[in-house]
């Protein structure tokens, strides 16, 4: 397409365009609109599909999700500790999943500091993962904080 | 010796440029004061628009012979000449004749530039074609005027024109230096003051074409990108881009050679340099030079005016594009996306993206658009380079 528009334009080369060349207006607004659209939907197929292909990648390496976890209780605290900021491919991919022992126990420490002031005693029951569409509470505050200049 | 001294005097004098300058170089110094004015005072783009309005200020001093226009008018440039009797902006300027400056801004822009959200939300990259639709547009817009007689636009110059709407700097200046050279002042001073007025230009548009309701749509979280992605990504775009629009690859492939800089995280250095020393170094030169071109011929007349209105229609048709594709990406998904971002396509970056969070902040203050905006944003980058590579490839 972009050769013919070549042709077209040899002749219009260097001159005011004449009211004779409007099939060449018309064919470079549809040339360059097809070309952008067909190149960034080429990307688009492209990285969807490399999207797809790296997190099969990524899930076989870190095995069958653990979806719930029972954990003694490191501290009085309360019943279930529900969100997790990053997604699971994150976490496997950076090798963070055995340590979610580790982050529920801070986690459960910080609730319990928390709880200290009504004098109650609370105990972990289970720990689930909370599967989230939309940004949470402290990733909301994160945004809020990092965007408040614009 | 008084005689003589009073002799001197007069010669220095009726040798000033007082004594020498035209009207229309007194009017094109006070204008480049006024740029002054906007980029210090108002802060419009100022890294840019500074060196600009000086180098126009410098280029109208009678008898400076600072840059010469009419070395480079022909299409066969004699280097020896501009070499031997140039003066320093005739130097400088060899650097955008010859094409390197806006691609080393771009090798800069590419270690500055996260396309995370982009990967994460591929589809972002429909927004960010959508968005050219200022350039042809305006291009069309500019050959109706001169076939009706208003003004003398060639196809080239018409095609230089509809680029201001990529909202691009570098990606115009590359351009038009190479398609209509004698407009190359006032397309990049269109071009960098429309980029500073991006959010008094798209912010009534955005409004205009969305419903309170689409507006105070939230979006879902993006997905965490991998270094694999962001590292594959740049090469990807490269190889693809290259091989269809070959005329696109000297902008693309430095913006990406930047970007894997960044993301491959072992030339530390090297990103260092090219986002530091190395961009602003080039953006003084650009800036200076090509405020140069700005000479009282080539700016003050008709065909100025008609591009500052046409930049403007190309801004405006940009950002209408993009906010109608993305209202219609929010039909066919179910409502998931929100139209705001699809102004950000058009290029700006990060201004469009902050315009469509601020805008949609407006309607719900704990509505963040900002990051989903930054994948039409730096898709815009990409399409702009694209649609310029059409252009080349087509007038060039």
């Amino acid at each position: 397409m972009v050769e013919i528009a070549k042709l077209l334009t040899s002749v219009t080369k260097g001159a005011t365009v004449p009211s004779e060349h409007i099939d060449m207006m018309w064919s470079t607004l549809v040339t360059g609109i097809v070309v952008v659209f067909l190149i960034l939907v080429l990307l688009v197929f492209i990285l969807w599909m490399l999207g797809k292909v790296l997190n099969i990648d990524f899930k076989s390496k870190a095995g069958a999700p653990k979806n719930t976890k029972s954990v003694p209780a490191p501290a009085a605290a309360s019943a279930s500790v529900p969100e997790k900021a990053e997604s699971e491919n994150e976490y496997a991919s950076d090798g963070f999943d055995e340590d979610d022992g580790e982050i529920i126990a801070v986690i459960a420490a910080a609730v319990a500091a928390y709880g200290e002031a009504d004098g109650k005693m609370y105990r972990i029951a289970s720990v689930k993962r909370k599967e989230k569409a939309l940004r949470g509470n402290w990733s909301a505050a994160g945004v809020q904080e990092n965007t408040r200049p614009f | 010796m008084l005689e003589t001294f009073w002799e001197t005097i007069k010669t220095l004098a009726a040798e000033s440029a007082f004594a020498n300058i035209s009207w229309q170089q007194g009017v094109m110094i006070l204008l480049s004061f006024l740029l002054m004015y906007l980029a210090i005072v108002k802060k419009f783009e100022p890294l840019l628009l500074l060196p600009i309005a000086f180098g126009m200020a410098l280029t109208n001093i009678p008898g400076a012979e600072l840059y010469h226009p009419e070395f480079f008018m022909t299409g066969n440039i004699d280097y020896g000449q501009v070499l031997h009797d140039g003066g320093l902006l005739d130097i400088l300027y060899l650097g955008v004749k010859l094409q390197l400056f806006p691609p080393l801004i771009f090798l800069g822009i590419g270690t500055m530039t996260d396309f995370g959200p982009l990967i994460a939300n591929p589809k972002s990259f429909l927004l960010g074609a959508a968005a050219q639709a200022g350039i042809f547009f305006t291009f069309i817009g500019a050959c109706l005027l001169s076939m009706t007689g208003i003004t003398s636009f060639t196809m080239e110059q018409a095609a230089s024109i509809g680029i201001i709407g990529g909202a691009d700097g570098p990606t115009a200046i590359f351009v038009t230096s190479k398609l209509a050279p004698e407009m190359l002042g006032s397309i990049a001073v269109a071009a960098y003051s429309y980029m500073a007025l991006v959010p008094f230009i798209q912010r009534p548009i955005m409004l205009a074409l969305t419903t309170k309701k689409e507006r105070s749509i939230r979006m879902k979280q993006l997905r965490t990108v991998s270094k694999r992605e962001r590292i594959i990504f740049p090469i990807a775009v490269t190889i693809l881009v290259s091989f269809i629009v070959p005329d696109a690859t000297a902008l693309v492939g430095m913006l990406m050679l930047g970007n894997l800089f960044r993301e491959s995280g072992v030339v530390d250095r090297l990103v260092k340099t090219a986002q530091n020393e190395l961009m602003n170094i080039v953006t003084i030169m650009l800036g200076v030079t090509v405020g140069a071109t700005a000479t009282a011929a080539n700016f003050l007349s008709i065909e100025t005016l008609a591009i500052i209105l046409l930049g403007l229609i190309a801004f405006s048709i940009g950002t209408a594009a993009g906010v109608l594709f993305a209202k219609l990406m929010n039909k066919l998904s179910g409502g998931t996306i929100n139209p705001l971002i699809g102004s950000a396509g058009v290029s700006a970056v990060p201004m469009a993206a902050r315009v469509s969070q601020k805008v949609g902040a407006e309607t719900d203050p704990s509505n963040f658009l900002l990051m989903h905006a930054m994948g039409p944003n730096v898709s815009g980058v990409i399409g702009s380079a694209v649609a310029a590579g059409v252009l080349l490839s087509i007038f060039g």
